[in-house]
């Protein structure tokens, strides 16, 4: 899978190189945390490559977001809209919704293979232009299946009540069924203000887990400040996977297993070794894998 | 070269440009200019006489209903040599499709296209004979004219077939109705109406409509232009 930019300062190190070609990333924040920010430096990094950029915009006016942009540093934002590069669509919630579920196969049908970064800002209008669970979940699902044939695809998602409370339904269901989560938590009311991100998810990705402080800058936009993982000890690592190989050939020896049970257990095993330095404890787990093939460690 | 978003704006529609149109927008909440939109469709080409005529109004009522449909971009007026004929926007029709589809509102030529279809070399007196006249001269010149019907020799008499026209407008009729809705529930979001299209019985589809407390349903072909012609 390629890797594209995300033209956010500081947060491709954190995705294991950047954003996933053909994948849907959401983005979770509270009014002011910076997803609209965050959104458009992302077709800016992807217009400056020669992608084409679509934003679907289903609240605020486009002016206001060109505006918005030019106050973040991105002056030349209109010579891509005058190019054609850039285009803004300016639709209602209920309005794309109808569109998903009546002409969206049939658009990506046409255009199936290309490959614009596509934002679509905020999706929470069109979570709500349906009134039941089941009918949202379907059609987000839907949206996030196709649009991602034709292009990398960015959700903004509004975060209501409680700052950090992820658990309701407007958010459960695309956190769901995104490739990528990103959470910006932003405390306005604390002082002074406190503004961190964190990647909750990022599919086929080594990803970071910790909270890291980001800031907007006016004239430059959104960074990331990265605070340092827990250090990969390269000694203990390598000390760890002879380990875990040397239980292994204990556990099993040749002829025990069938030859796509050893497979499987071998790739497992070095996965886990890969993972020395991680939250989990690969001995541990390596227990528990050996125990489903009834070995004993 | 088209790029993927003016496509993709094009097909969304965009949501806040019908607050111009702002008085146009329940035009279809009248009950008989909906009837003569509905009319209209199911008759593409049809003339002010024979909206009328369904309607049970007066030739000048229908006139206003169909003027009215036409300012608010549901209607669209033809004009050819010898009268004005209307269809429904976004029908996708070219010069010929109207030339033969107009041909049908000369009167007694729907009729006489069902007779000539369901047995085909029906000379013209056997033809009248069918349809309770006294001569089909009428609408099969005029079905002639517009290449619907083929006239063959056969010693002294002239037998009569479907023409390559018919064959021509049929092709394709589901997938041009298709697009012709998809274009008209846009339309329809645009002016507020919260179109909901559903499948009828009869090769049609259903759209109901809401605008306010007002709802109304209107009834489309999706199967043939010609339908209901011959019905």
């Amino acid at each position: 899978m390629r890797k594209i930019r995300s033209g956010v300062y500081g947060l491709n190190a954190l995705m294991d190189g950047g954003i996933n070609e053909h994948t849907t990333t959401v983005v979770i924040g509270s009014p002011g945390a910076g997803k609209t920010t965050f959104a458009t430096q992302y077709l800016r990094r992807g217009l400056e490559e020669g992608e084409d950029a679509v934003f679907i915009t289903l609240d605020e006016a486009p002016q206001e977001i060109i505006k918005n942009a030019k106050l973040m540093g991105w002056e030349d934002a209109e010579s891509y809209l005058e190019s054609g590069s850039m285009i803004f669509v300016d639709a209602g919630g209920k309005q794309f919704s109808n569109f998903i579920r009546r002409e969206l196969s049939e658009f990506v049908r046409e255009w199936e293979g290309h490959n614009a970064r596509i934002v679509i800002d905020p999706l929470t209008p069109v979570l709500w232009s349906v009134k039941e669970k089941y009918e949202q979940r379907e059609l987000v699902s839907f949206l996030l299946r196709q649009t991602r044939k034709i292009g990398t695809v960015l959700c903004t998602l509004e975060e209501h009540g409680v700052v950090g409370d992820l658990s309701a339904p407007e958010l459960i269901i695309p956190m769901y069924l995104a490739d990528n989560v990103i959470h910006l938590r932003y405390a306005s009311h604390e002082n002074p203000e406190k503004r961190e991100l964190k990647i909750i998810k990022c599919r086929n990705s080594k990803h970071s887990r910790a909270w890291h402080p980001f800031g907007i800058v006016k004239g430059a936009g959104l960074f990331v400040q990265r605070v340092p993982e827990a250090p990969r000890v390269r000694a203990e690592s390598e000390r760890l996977q002879a380990e875990i190989r040397r239980a292994l050939e204990r556990a099993a020896p040749e002829g025990k297993l069938n030859a796509k049970a050893l497979a499987n257990l071998t790739r497992t095993v070095e996965t886990l070794a890969a993972e020395a330095s991680g939250p989990v404890d690969p001995l541990k787990v390596l227990a528990l894998v050996l125990e489903e093939y009834d070995l004993e460690a | 070269m088209r790029k993927l978003g003016d496509a993709l704006k094009q097909v969304v529609g965009e949501g806040y440009e019908a607050e111009a149109g702002a008085a146009l927008r329940s035009v279809l909440m009248n009950a008989n200019r909906r009837r003569a939109f509905e009319f209209v469709a199911w008759h593409p080409c049809c003339t002010t006489g024979g909206v009328a005529r369904a309607l049970g109004v007066r030739g000048p009522t229908a006139e206003w209903h169909l003027r009215k449909l036409g300012e608010a971009g549901y209607v669209q007026e033809a004009r050819l040599p010898r009268c004005r004929v209307y269809h429904a926007v976004g029908l996708g029709l070219e010069p010929e499709d109207v030339a033969s589809l107009a041909a049908l509102s000369e009167p007694g030529a729907p009729q006489a296209l069902s007779v000539v279809l369901a047995t085909p070399g029906l000379t013209a007196h056997e033809l009248a004979a069918r349809l309770d006249r006294r001569s089909a001269r009428g609408p099969l010149r005029a079905m002639l004219a517009a290449s619907l019907v083929v006239s063959v020799a056969d010693g002294r008499f002239r037998r009569y077939y479907p023409g390559a026209r018919v064959a021509a407008l049929q092709r394709g009729a589901p997938k041009r109705l298709r697009d012709f809705r998809r274009r008209l529930v846009r339309k329809m979001e645009r002016d507020r109406l919260s179109p909901e299209v559903r499948s009828a019985p009869g090769d049609a589809v259903e759209v109901d409509v809401q605008f306010g407390n007002e709802r109304a349903t209107l009834r489309l072909p999706a199967g043939s232009l010609l339908a209901g012609h011959l019905a």
